[in-house]
């Protein structure tokens, strides 16, 4: 819907602007505005336990400030209830309380009586700007030797890791799954078990951005509010590859300058920053040489207490904190960082 | 149950989130802070600042109004007595 000063119909959704925020009501007449609470102007603040729904003038409402009135779009004006009806439903709730500020507010009340719904855009803005704020934790953690007695969720998962023949990579599976685990409840404040596998046979949670990396000893997991990917790799205790040969493959131009590709470390830290970027991205297949390495938005990672080159991608990867696993819990670990002195 | 100290440094960070990663504000905050004019909390900023509180203790605010708490102690007050 939007807004605009304009003439007001009966059954009509108002709001006025008090401060930073919007307090609405519905219209009946000049005469008879229905708000849950008084507009929130200084000197009319009221305990919420003694807020009601109660009637006022259009003067009142306003408070000297200009009145909007909602133009439904065409599906809002033909879900509505009809005016006359709306006018009823608020009448009938003349006196009632329950106000809260953030589940039963004026705006929820106001589209509850014209459109049926309880819903609060201002409330929905913030829970936005919550949902999508600066957040990025990665969870380094070691890989047992033998897999514990624990429970994991969701079962699809359980499964997966359970039928998993290569004992190593079962382990290094079942490891980062417990740092995600970990990094969901403490970030996030939620359990594993809502997650789903996409077609890609990536897992994604409709609550926050996810990615796991495994590899050796060491595995990880990345959770954030926006799009995020992790990759690490062992330093060490690998056997030897054709790392010049792996460089040339992979790198460009740019990357070739930037990355002495003689030296491992450098041909891992180019590696991970490629298929950290990849994941982020959720594509189904990786060919490194189409990921810019380069790009804005990776950071990478040498932790010593991993021996291994880690690389985290995402909008939040600027602002990220790196956690070390440890028996009662997590640590933050400042690792140096690739590229600075 | 969580300690004041471990509740005023979950704030800093929802301080922090909300100032776009700026740190300065979250540094200074102490019990003593007003929410609104030391911290910035607009009024909009102040149902930001409900959702997340209410999502990281994991507590609901009944009863009372975000403008019911005036300092950051009165919300660790509040938070204190509600958070397990």
């Amino acid at each position: 819907m939007k807004w605009w000063p304009g003439k007001c119909r009966m059954g009509d959704m108002v709001r006025v602007r008090v401060g930073g925020i919007w307090h609405y009501g519905v219209y009946i007449s000049d005469d008879e505005v229905i708000q849950f609470g008084l507009p929130p102007r200084e000197g009319a603040a009221q305990s919420p336990d003694k807020v009601r729904v109660c009637q006022t003038t259009m003067e009142e409402f306003s408070g000297g400030s200009i009145i909007e009135v909602a133009e439904l779009t065409r599906q809002e004006a033909r879900r509505r209830l009809p005016p006359e009806k709306t006018a009823r439903v608020a009448r009938e709730r003349l006196g009632e309380g329950g106000y809260n500020l953030l589940h039963n507010n004026c705006e929820h009340f106001a589209y509850e009586c014209v459109l049926g719904e309880k819903r609060s855009e201002q409330e929905e803005g913030a829970q936005k700007r919550w949902r999508e704020r600066p957040l990025a934790a990665v969870y380094l953690i070691r890989v047992p030797s033998a897999l514990p007695d624990m429970t994991v969720e969701p079962a699809a998962r359980a499964e997966q890791i359970m039928k998993t023949r290569d004992d190593s990579l079962r382990r290094q599976r079942f490891a980062a799954w417990q740092a995600l685990a970990y990094g969901a409840k403490a970030q996030f404040h939620l359990p594993l078990s809502g997650l789903k596998k996409r077609w890609t046979g990536q897992w994604i949670s409709d609550d926050f951005f996810l990615s796991i990396a495994h590899a050796g000893q060491w595995a990880a997991a990345a959770v954030s509010t926006r799009p995020v990917g992790v990759d690490l790799e062992p330093v060490s205790g690998q056997r030897e590859k054709p790392w010049e040969q792996l460089a040339r493959a992979m790198a460009s131009p740019a990357e070739k300058q930037a990355f002495d590709l003689t030296k491992k470390e450098a041909v891992l830290a180019l590696w991970t920053r490629k298929e950290s970027a990849f994941k982020r991205g959720g594509g189904a297949r990786f060919s490194p040489a189409r990921v810019d390495g380069l790009a804005g938005g990776i950071r990478t990672f040498l932790p010593e207490e991993a021996a291994c080159v880690l690389s985290l991608c995402g909008e939040h990867a600027g602002s990220a904190k790196l956690y070390l696993m440890r028996e009662n819990g997590a640590e933050e670990i400042h690792p140096r960082e690739w590229g600075t002195a | 149950m969580l300690t004041r100290n471990e509740i005023m440094e979950k704030l800093r960070e929802i301080v922090i989130s909300a100032d776009g990663g700026a740190t300065l504000k979250a540094q200074r905050m102490t019990e003593d802070s007003f929410i609104m004019q030391d911290l910035g909390f607009t009024s909009i900023g102040m149902l930001y600042l409900a959702i997340a509180v209410e999502e990281t203790f994991s507590i609901r605010f009944d009863g009372v109004g975000i403008s019911d708490f005036v300092t950051v102690g009165n919300l660790v007050d509040y938070i204190a007595e509600r958070a397990k």
